[in-house]
């Protein structure tokens, strides 16, 4: 195989496909979870993530470049690990469709009450078609291209910065009321995707996992700065009883031929979204074709497609899609660390294994 | 038993020695029927191109000797001095000292005769030799301007149709024996000359045996213009927009052979095409490289800027004026609720059909001579202009909105893409009118995603942006000082590493 991600690409890709949705809401999630200077928590978070992706980078260096799929199935029999690849494939599948569904009820709330929901199920399905249709390759070269339209919106901030005081933030740090934990779960959520980059090793060059970190990082001072900027552009309360705090920030933009680019921004938005579903989609794909080499891909496509589709028909309101949102997260955050911590270990027993035999 | 076997075995050898000799028999009969057939004569010649109002047969030496040729297709000067007055004087026996060695050549098969008198040769019959004499000459149009492709400054010669003249236009400004040839030809019937050229060293190869064999593998009768012939070997068929670059300016031309280019020319047709071309080649116009550098930069990024509002403003109008309100601020808002008052239709039928008369403006434009055209150009300007608002069939807006994004797509220095930019963008409004800003932004989304998957020779359409190629934007994206932008060798010292340019 000649085509090998680049580094660059990799860390657009990385960065792209973190689920970004969570952004808008995730002022009030600090706030609600974490109190007063609650945006701080995000840098703890990170440094989470961080040993998440430390373990994948291990990984790739102990198993001298071979797939995961290689590494568990030189122990393990494939049909033991049916069911769990199945559980992931459910999983990945079904969060991928719920944050499209999330997406779309958003927009619905916010700007287009009278829009079919199919129809933009129907365009989202599209593009990830599109996307899918071409391999990672193909992703991760219009990612690139969909990036820079998504981080121009960055620039909007400046607007911002008039009405930004430091007198808005406490002395005091995390007081009122807390649960780190669950607060914790829906800072990471933000975070994920990332560990999709596990099916990653057949396809990258040597050195890619720096842009693991790089693009984790990006991600991190993007979510920072909108954070830091948030609390000290509305008061602490302003942040709790607000359900979007990040749309209403870019409600206040105003430029002489237009105004309110909240809604551009959210479309814009659109192209994060896609990359974190086909992201998923595309780790369903590449674990499906592992469960059954002889199959065609583009069955698999269709059949996930086709999963997806019909899973993000399935919920009526916001509520009910923030909830399932929610589970899937926590189980998304439980494969993210529990498949690496298991690829871990069958690494460590095959050298322990393969020190013995030498000894022998 | 065992004498039974014996015998059986001799008779099958027998049989099989047999069917040798009659084989060896066979194909010395067949070879020489093949032979006589595929000889050349002067009644066979005449035979084959019989009924051509241009076929001239005349004879010399008392019926000894006969030259055949096609009037339409040779310089009669060549022929009256090399050919005509020569014959007059010779006898039979020295017809090969009568002509100048470098002009004629012995051929006896009758194809390759046939064929020689389609390309401008006079064939001449002397007993049992057939000679072919090059007196080729026909009519071609001068060298002038082009007319598609103008600049301010630099070289105005453009290509014509002639091959021998482009090839020459291409080899004055390479004087080196690195330009390599490669001659092929297309069409079963029309046997349409097609010429690959690049430069040694720079080019590379598996670029150009690529192109190679597809233009080998292209089966058809006829090939009427280069731009037919790279349709048929593009690597996405289906696709709106052109992948081969095609340029009729042999200034052009150069640059992309020293830039490591393939060339492509095709007999009969003014225009080249080069391979691999990107996206941003379309955006290129060699007036950006005869002005100071901060001038070409800006002008370019001009162009960036006028293929956004080609393909964005009127959808965007549309969006804003059906859904969005919100996003007019309220000092705008007056202005165009006030010209919008007067109009009964919604703004996608309004910009649907303003957009419909501009084109049909450009495609009678186009094609009518220039005093009708300037005609075309006032009735479109008053009625389109003064009328359809007057009459409160489009709002006074909306026309400032189309004016801008036509003239904006005018500004793409290639025609080829600028009418493919031009056919996408109702794309972008019909959506604008039925989803809103997401609608635009799902479109472009697709167009992003097909752009960046396109290929031109299995290299990647969208080349320094995605993958992305740092130090080539300095002659892409932007023009850059002469200092910064690589000269002449095509891909190496970058960022990533050779190898990796060949990703898709």
């Amino acid at each position: 195989m000649k085509e090998r991600l680049h580094p660059f690409q990799l860390s657009i890709l990385i960065m792209m496909m973190q689920n970004g949705l969570v952004l808008y809401s995730l002022p009030r999630l600090t706030a609600e979870y974490f109190g007063k200077n609650g945006w701080l928590s995000i840098i703890f978070i990170f440094v989470l993530v961080n040993i998440n992706i430390m373990m994948i980078a291990i990984i790739y260096k102990l198993g001298k470049g071979r797939s995961i799929f290689e590494i568990i199935e030189a122990s393990i029999p494939k049909w033991v690990m049916v069911p769990i690849y199945l559980f992931i494939i459910g999983i990945w599948i079904g969060i991928a469709s719920m944050i499209t569904s999330e997406y779309i009820f958003i927009y619905k709330l916010m700007f287009f009450p009278a829009l079919p929901y199919i129809l933009f199920i129907i365009l989202f399905t599209l593009a990830s078609f599109q996307l899918l249709r071409g391999g990672i390759y193909q992703f991760a070269k219009a990612s690139v291209v969909l990036f820079f339209f998504v981080e121009l919106m960055i620039f909007l901030v400046f607007y911002l910065f008039p009405e930004f005081e430091f007198s808005r933030f406490t002395t005091f740090f995390f007081k009122g009321e807390t649960d780190y934990f669950k607060g914790a779960l829906h800072v990471y959520s933000a975070f994920l995707g990332i560990e999709v980059s596990i099916l990653f090793f057949p396809m990258v060059e040597k050195k890619w996992t720096k842009a693991l970190f790089i693009g984790n990082f990006i991600s991190m001072i993007i979510y920072l700065s909108i954070l830091f900027l948030s609390f000290g552009f509305f008061s602490f309360d302003q942040i709790l009883h607000d359900k979007y705090p990040v749309m209403t920030l870019f409600e206040y933009t105003e430029v002489s031929f237009l105004t309110r680019a909240e809604n551009l921004c959210f479309s814009v938005f659109a192209f994060k979204v896609l990359s974190t579903i086909v992201i998923y989609y595309w780790g369903a794909q590449q674990i499906l074709g592992n469960i059954n080499k002889s199959i065609k891909p583009n069955f698999w496509i269709f059949l996930i497609l086709g999963c997806g589709c019909i899973l993000a028909l399935l919920p009526d309101s916001i509520v009910d899609v923030e909830k399932w949102v929610e589970r899937l997260s926590t189980c998304a955050i439980g494969i993210a660390w529990a498949l690496p911590i298991f690829v871990l270990c069958i690494l460590f027993i095959q050298s322990f294994k393969r020190e013995i035999d030498h000894a022998k | 038993m065992g004498r039974f076997q014996t015998i059986v075995k001799e008779m099958i050898i027998k049989k099989e020695a047999d069917s040798v000799i009659q084989d060896t028999h066979h194909s010395n009969i067949k070879d020489a029927s093949e032979k006589q057939l595929s000889e050349a004569s002067f009644e066979k010649t005449l035979t084959e191109l019989g009924n051509s109002f241009d076929l001239v047969h005349r004879s010399f030496n008392q019926d000894e000797i006969h030259i055949i040729y096609l009037d339409s297709l040779v310089d009669s000067k060549i022929l009256e001095w090399e050919i005509l007055s020569p014959l007059r004087e010779i006898s039979f026996h020295n017809v090969e000292e009568a002509f100048q060695q470098s002009l004629f050549k012995r051929e006896n098969n009758q194809e390759k005769v046939i064929s020689g008198i389609l390309d401008g040769n006079v064939s001449m019959f002397a007993g049992e030799h057939t000679y072919l004499i090059n007196a080729a000459g026909f009519e071609k149009r001068s060298i002038s301007h082009s007319e598609t492709e103008t600049v301010i400054n630099g070289p105005h010669d453009s290509f014509n149709e002639t091959l021998k003249t482009n090839v020459s236009l291409i080899r004055r400004r390479v004087r080196s024996p690195r330009l390599k040839m490669i001659k092929l030809s297309v069409g079963e019937i029309s046997k349409t000359k097609v010429l690959l050229i690049y430069i040694e060293g720079i080019a590379k190869m598996d670029i150009v045996n690529q192109l190679k064999e597809r233009i080998q593998s292209v089966k058809v009768d006829s090939l009427s213009d280069s731009n037919v012939l790279i349709q048929m070997i593009d690597d996405h068929q289906h696709s709106p927009f052109p992948q081969f670059y095609t340029t009729e300016r042999p200034d052009i031309a150069v640059a992309k052979l020293y830039s490591g280019k393939v060339i492509g020319l095709v007999d009969e047709s003014p225009n080249i095409f080069c391979t691999p071309s990107t996206f941003f080649d379309f955006f290129e116009s060699s007036d950006d490289y005869n002005q100071r550098w901060i001038i070409g930069t800006g002008i370019r990024i001009l162009r960036y800027m006028a293929l956004f509002i080609t393909l964005i403003l009127t959808a965007f109008y549309v969006s804003i004026c059906t859904y969005h309100f919100e996003m007019i601020p309220q000092s705008l808002l007056q202005s165009i609720m006030q010209s919008r008052s007067r109009v009964p239709f919604p703004p996608i039928v309004e910009a649907i059909f303003l957009e419909i008369v501009i084109e049909l403006l450009r495609e009678a434009g186009a094609r009518l001579p220039t005093k009708i055209g300037q005609t075309i150009g006032i009735v479109g300007g008053i009625v389109i202009g003064q009328a359809a608002v007057e009459a409160g069939i489009t709002s006074n807006i909306l026309i400032i909105v189309v004016a801008v994004s036509a003239i904006a797509s005018f500004i793409v220095p290639s025609y080829i893409m600028c009418a493919s930019i031009r056919i996408v963008r109702f794309l972008f409004i019909l959506v604008a009118g039925f989803l809103g800003n997401i609608g635009i932004f799902f479109v472009f989304g697709m167009l992003i995603i097909h752009l960046t998957g396109l290929t031109n020779l299995s290299s990647p359409y969208f080349m320094p942006i995605s993958p992305t190629f740092f130090k080539d934007w300095m002659d892409s994206i932007v023009r850059g000082p002469f200092s910064k932008i690589k000269n002449g060798q095509p891909v190496h010292s970058l960022m990533q590493t050779d190898g990796e340019k060949e990703r898709n």
